[in-house]
């Protein structure tokens, strides 16, 4: 960072032109050593990069197909060279059905999270910056909400949504589809909050007068100021709702009312090998593990970030 | 609300940057189960002066008296509620989005916290041409050199400009606020309490700074402070506010030996002096009571509960005319009119 | 404060009010809703006739208007169609509302005799308009001369569909003030002694302000009125009442031990860990608060049954019971309970049967509360009184637990607040899977059944615990901290 510091400033163009090109990769190598520091969240993304990999690439991983491949004579299997995980209550392929859990229990985790925190952001920018009556209509709004009792409302809602038919989707991806916009309607109103907590402290400080003494328009502001000092809160609130996100639907899909069966999750496999406790009580491990892993990664990103992106920290 | 009296202040002199003529400012306070607007904090409440070009006015008044609110209304930061504001012999409150965009390059503020004045996220040389990148003025390049320019003008290194604001100390990142105040080359700042916020021995290199560089470029300044020896230092002319109202304004040598105000006295009384054979020389007054609440300022001159020459059915209940008595010295009292 | 305490008490009212009118809309509306099995097979209109087909949606209430609906629920229907009120003190029967007979008991698809003069006049439909100068309704016997027998199609208003028997061609039969009706006893029962009664009949009598909907005279009392109503399918037809009290003590008992023991360990570690910054003890705590939080509950769950009851019986070990509340049987050789003698239905027996799910939710609590009381407790520590009460020369002990502690439980009270809806409520979750029988799994056993008036008088309850919930501990806190005041 300093290499440039060091020339002497009798050439005032040069500087000049140095400032200009050398600012925008830093902040990023910044956050990233910063990061690299905090151990356990640098293991946690390695985990998270090896299970999106091998969600992505599930097709070329898996050796069996997760719904199709059925071997009525090799059910409940004893892992073995051909089955490294045995097989399922119906002779399907653990390992293969655990790949393709990851994608879909890891694509809905981020179609939610980037849903609810988007919508989250708007609705706590909008409230925060604005104030007043809108304010205190959608606060009321959202603190309502909040006390509705989150588990059993999004179990009746999946309940009640069960058998519904959307035209030109294939059956078996309703639920997914379903569960998704469950999570999302009772998501977002956590990073609402953040947001508008984080946009009312902001509006608060000189710096954002100070704009405006520039002659900054209020959406310059916003997009100039509010949004790179609000980023940090969300992007950490994101990455630890990643993990919330995956555990909320592999119970769901546990208890029966989220992603049906034979579409494969986490939550929807150890519910089968619940059922099937007495018989091979092994298999509850792998997708549970799979849920715990991910949760815990999660949660550490989330730490390292929270420490890594804030500006007030030295290097 | 009592009447408005017709400003009797404005002396539209050509040299006359800032006319400020009866200028309101309420903030409602809401309550109750509707949140309705139960009371007004009068922060201001009905102030006039004007503000030569190239001089330096100062504000003082206790922490609440108005001052901030005041600076920060003239610049139209904050919504009015009443009165004017003319900069150039442009009404400000009428302007309209473009013209007062354009109008903000000559009008610039400094504030009072360095540390919340700057963007945390934002290196201090991009902070510093944020204005001109607004305004659109010059090429990338040729901004990053002004930068450094003001950077070396406000005393700091060209290299600095790449550094976030936690790596400052608060007397660099002061000066660094005044360095974005100037890159857009305007003619009046409001100094809001720019140096209460520094250690002693900060206070008066910023103060230079502010000094050499009105000198420079021949900026006006409204100057707002707490601490009357460093307004003594730094103004041509002071004036002198008490919950919302101008109580006293005139020039400095005016105002510091021969305040005429009670509560100005009150104020300068409470000035230590450096020579200690001289403290016993003078007497120091003390005041009774607290400050009144802005919510609901007293009848009559507002200064009239802790007054010692208060004078009973009359500054109790009614306000005291804002006049020239002689070289512009205005002073709100009624013992003043009585006298003349 | 009183005032304060009035304002949050009708705000508290009015936050049930609308999380109730939600949950009912939104249950009752969303595609497929609770109604539509009922709904399917009402449409199957080769089996029913028209006339059964509207007696089942007026059994259901589904001929109603949503917010009549939603009202019948909150506050009962016998008042739909009341001629007299009676108010009593005593809240399961303190408000009763008595109907004469009249138009309030015409239900579609019973028989009805109608004794009138025929106008001569058909309405649109070609039925044959009748103006009825008496109505038997249910009748039974001989009917008397010149009456026209039928069977009750729709009720409109005040005006009857009649299919006529013996005739294709239907009857319109409009009634008035001055029509007589004669109902039987079983169907409109007499007015109870009990006294005074008050005329209502000019709101909810069949000629009042709401008379059009007179005709839905029936005996819920409503939610709000403590009548819960009955199940629909975890137990037909049983009070959800009684539901409720069979397994509201299985969830207390299970929620206050994992709440008690929670509590217990978490407030020490979490200061112990705060003061002891960055020590190994930290570092253990932190890692298990994050390991705890990241937990699924359900897999942890079923791992504990996986080693303690499934492995220790293979390996031969005092194996523990996997579910349930007690057991039914004598214990089996070789099982934990076997060794201590436990009889089923003995303390013993019940005590052994709630370690696996209290030991599972007390870790899912602990991690969370310890991790929370760590940081309040730190942030504590940060403060300049505590810096203070140590440059004075305090003993550390003494600066802990009389300066920092104190202050470090007070946002305590917001965990320990909102436990109260659990403890009633159950943890839904983990009562599944040790098949615990309790509130939570009472709600997911609705839940699979459609018995959706247990679901919504479920639901109701929940949203009144956390209001009060909330209540308590806005009080609370001006209670414990003088910062706080309200006016």
């Amino acid at each position: 960072m300093s290499e440039k510091n060091v020339k002497e400033p009798q050439v005032e163009r040069l500087d000049a032109e140095g400032l200009l090109t050398t600012k925008k990769e830093s902040q990023f190598s910044v956050v990233w050593k910063r990061f690299r520091r905090h151990k356990l969240a640098l293991a946690g993304l390695v985990i998270i990069i090896i299970f999106v990999l091998m969600a992505i690439f599930a097709n070329a991983i898996a050796p069996y197909d997760p719904i199709t491949d059925q071997d009525p004579y090799n059910r409940n299997a004893d892992p073995s060279p051909e089955h490294i995980m045995g097989t399922d209550e119906v002779g399907r392929d653990v390992f293969s059905r655990l790949l393709f859990a990851a994608r879909i229990s890891l694509s809905v985790a981020l179609v939610v999270v980037l849903f609810s925190e988007t919508i989250g952001a708007l609705v706590g920018g909008v409230s925060g910056y604005f104030g007043g009556w809108v304010d205190m209509a959608i606060q009321r709004f959202v603190e309502f909400l909040m006390t509705l009792p989150l588990l059993p409302l999004l179990l009746a809602f999946s309940s009640l949504l069960q058998g519904i038919y959307i035209p030109h989707i294939p059956k078996e991806w309703t639920s997914v589809i379903l569960i998704s916009a469950i999570l999302i309607i009772f998501g977002w109103m956590g990073s609402s909050r953040l947001v508008r907590g984080v946009v009312l402290s902001l509006r608060d400080l000189d710096f954002t007068e100070a704009a405006r003494a520039l002659g900054m328009s209020d959406l310059r502001i916003i997009v100039r100021h509010m949004i790179p000092n609000a980023m940090a809160p969300i992007i950490v609130d994101a990455t630890l709702g990643l993990g919330g996100v995956i555990v909320l639907e592999s119970a769901l899909s546990f208890l029966g009312f989220g992603i049906q069966p034979p579409v494969p999750t986490w939550g929807n496999m150890l519910q089968a090998a619940q059922s099937g406790l007495l018989g091979n009580p092994v298999k509850v491990i792998y997708p549970g593990l799979a849920i715990f892993l991910t949760s815990l990664a999660f949660n550490y990103i989330g730490d390292g970030l929270r420490d890594a992106l804030d500006p007030r920290l030295k290097l | 609300m009592e009447e408005q009296k017709a400003p009797t202040t404005p002396i539209h002199g050509n040299d006359d940057i800032i006319v400020v003529e009866n200028l309101v400012k309420y903030f409602p306070i809401r309550g109750g189960f509707f949140r309705r607007v139960q009371a007004h904090v009068r922060a201001v409440d009905g102030v006039s002066f004007t503000i030569k070009r190239g001089e330096t006015l100062g504000l003082v008044g206790e922490s609440g008296c108005g001052k901030t609110t005041t600076g920060r209304t003239i610049l139209r930061l904050i919504p009015h509620t009443a009165g004017k504001v003319y900069f150039e012999g442009k009404d400000i409150f009428a302007l309209k989005r473009g013209a007062l965009k354009e109008i903000r390059k000559d009008m610039q503020i400094v504030f009072q916290d360095p540390y919340s004045s700057l963007d945390p996220r934002i290196p201090v040389g991009e902070s510093i041409i944020e204005g001109l990148t607004v305004h659109k003025i010059g090429t990338p390049k040729e901004r990053w050199e002004k930068a450094i320019h003001l950077l070396r003008q406000v005393n700091m290194e060209d290299f600095h400009a790449r550094r976030y604001p936690h790596e400052f100390s608060g007397g660099q990142r002061q000066r660094i606020g005044i360095a974005r105040a100037l890159a857009l080359e305007p003619k009046f700042i409001v100094a809001d309490e720019p140096v209460s916020a520094l250690d002693v021995s900060v206070q008066a290199q910023v103060l230079n700074i502010l000094m050499d560089l009105q000198e420079k470029y021949g900026l006006t300044y409204l100057f707002i402070a707490h601490n009357l020896s460093v307004v003594e230092h730094i103004s041509n002319r002071v004036g002198v506010m008490y919950v919302g109202k101008m109580v006293e304004l005139g020039p400095r040598e005016e105002v510091f030996k021969h305040p005429l105000h009670p509560y100005t006295q009150a104020l300068m009384s409470a000035i230590p002096v450096p020579d200690p054979h001289q403290a016993g020389s003078r007497k120091r007054i003390i005041l009774e009571g607290d400050v009144p609440s802005p919510i609901n300022p007293p009848s009559g001159c507002r200064f009239h509960p802790r007054c010692r020459y208060a004078i009973k059915g009359l500054c109790d209940r009614e306000e005291p005319p804002f006049k020239d008595y002689g070289d512009g010295h205005f002073v709100a009292c009624w013992l003043m009119e009585k006298e003349s | 404060m009183t005032s304060y305490l009035i304002r949050r008490f009708i705000q508290m009212v009015l936050v049930v009010l609308l999380a109730t009118m939600a949950i009912y809309a939104l249950l009752n509306l969303a595609p497929g809703g609770p109604l539509s099995g009922l709904n399917m097979t009402a449409d199957r209109k080769s089996r029913y006739s028209e006339a059964d087909k509207n007696r089942l949606e007026a059994y259901l209430g589904l001929d109603k208007p949503l917010a009549l609906r939603y009202l019948a629920w909150l506050v009962g229907e016998d008042w739909i169609g009341a001629d007299e009120m009676y108010l009593g003190l005593k809240p399961p029967d303190g408000m009763r509302f008595y109907a004469k007979p009249g138009i309030a008991y015409a239900t579609p698809g019973y028989p009805v005799w109608i004794e009138g003069e025929q106008t001569g006049q058909t309405d649109e439909e070609g039925r044959v308009i009748i103006i009825a100068k008496k109505i038997w309704l249910r009748p039974s016997g001989e009917p008397p001369e010149g009456v026209v027998q039928g069977l009750i199609v729709k009720v409109y208003g005040h005006n009857l569909h009649v299919d006529v028997k013996g005739d294709p061609v239907d009857a319109w039969v409009e009634t008035t003030k001055e029509t007589a009706w004669e109902v039987p006893a079983s169907v409109a029962p007499p007015r109870p002694e009990k006294g005074p009664w008050v005329n209502v009949s000019w709101l909810f009598g069949p000629y009042g302000l709401l008379g059009n909907y007179a005709h839905f005279h029936g005996e819920g009392h409503g939610v709000a009125r403590f009548d819960w109503g009955k199940s629909w399918a975890v137990a037909r037809g049983q009070p959800i009442s009684m539901l409720i009290k069979s397994r509201l003590g299985n969830t207390m008992v299970l929620m206050s031990l994992a709440t008690l023991f929670s509590l217990l360990i978490a407030i020490p570690v979490g200061i112990y860990s705060a003061v002891k910054q960055y020590s190994t003890l930290d570092y253990f705590v932190t890692t298990f608060t994050f390991f705890g939080t990241s937990m699924p509950i359900f897999w942890f769950g079923l791992m504990m049954i996986l080693v303690f009851s499934i492995y220790f019986k293979k390996w031969g070990l005092p194996y523990l019971p996997a579910g349930g509340v007690t057991s039914v049987r004598p214990p089996r050789a070789g099982s934990l309970l076997a060794l201590l003698h436990a009889t089923p239905g003995s303390f013993v027996d019940r005590a052994v049967h709630l370690i696996m799910p209290t030991s599972a939710l007390s870790l899912l609590y602990m991690a969370g509360w310890s991790r929370y009381m760590r940081s309040s407790m730190l942030e504590v520590l940060r403060l300049d009184y505590v810096r203070t009460a140590r440059a004075k020369g305090l003993s550390e002990r003494v600066v802990i637990v009389k300066h920092a502690m104190r202050n470090a439980l007070i946002p305590l009270i917001t965990i320990v607040v909102f436990q109260i809806p659990g403890i009633f409520g159950g943890a839904t979750i983990t009562e599944t899977i040790f098949s615990w029988q309790g509130m939570g799994l009472l709600y997911f056993k609705a839940l699979t059944a459609d018995d959706w008036p247990v679901v919504m008088v479920l639901l109701y309850i929940q949203a009144i615990l956390v209001v009060i919930a909330t209540l308590t501990g806005d009080i609370l806190y001006t209670l414990v901290d003088p910062r706080i005041r309200y006016d």
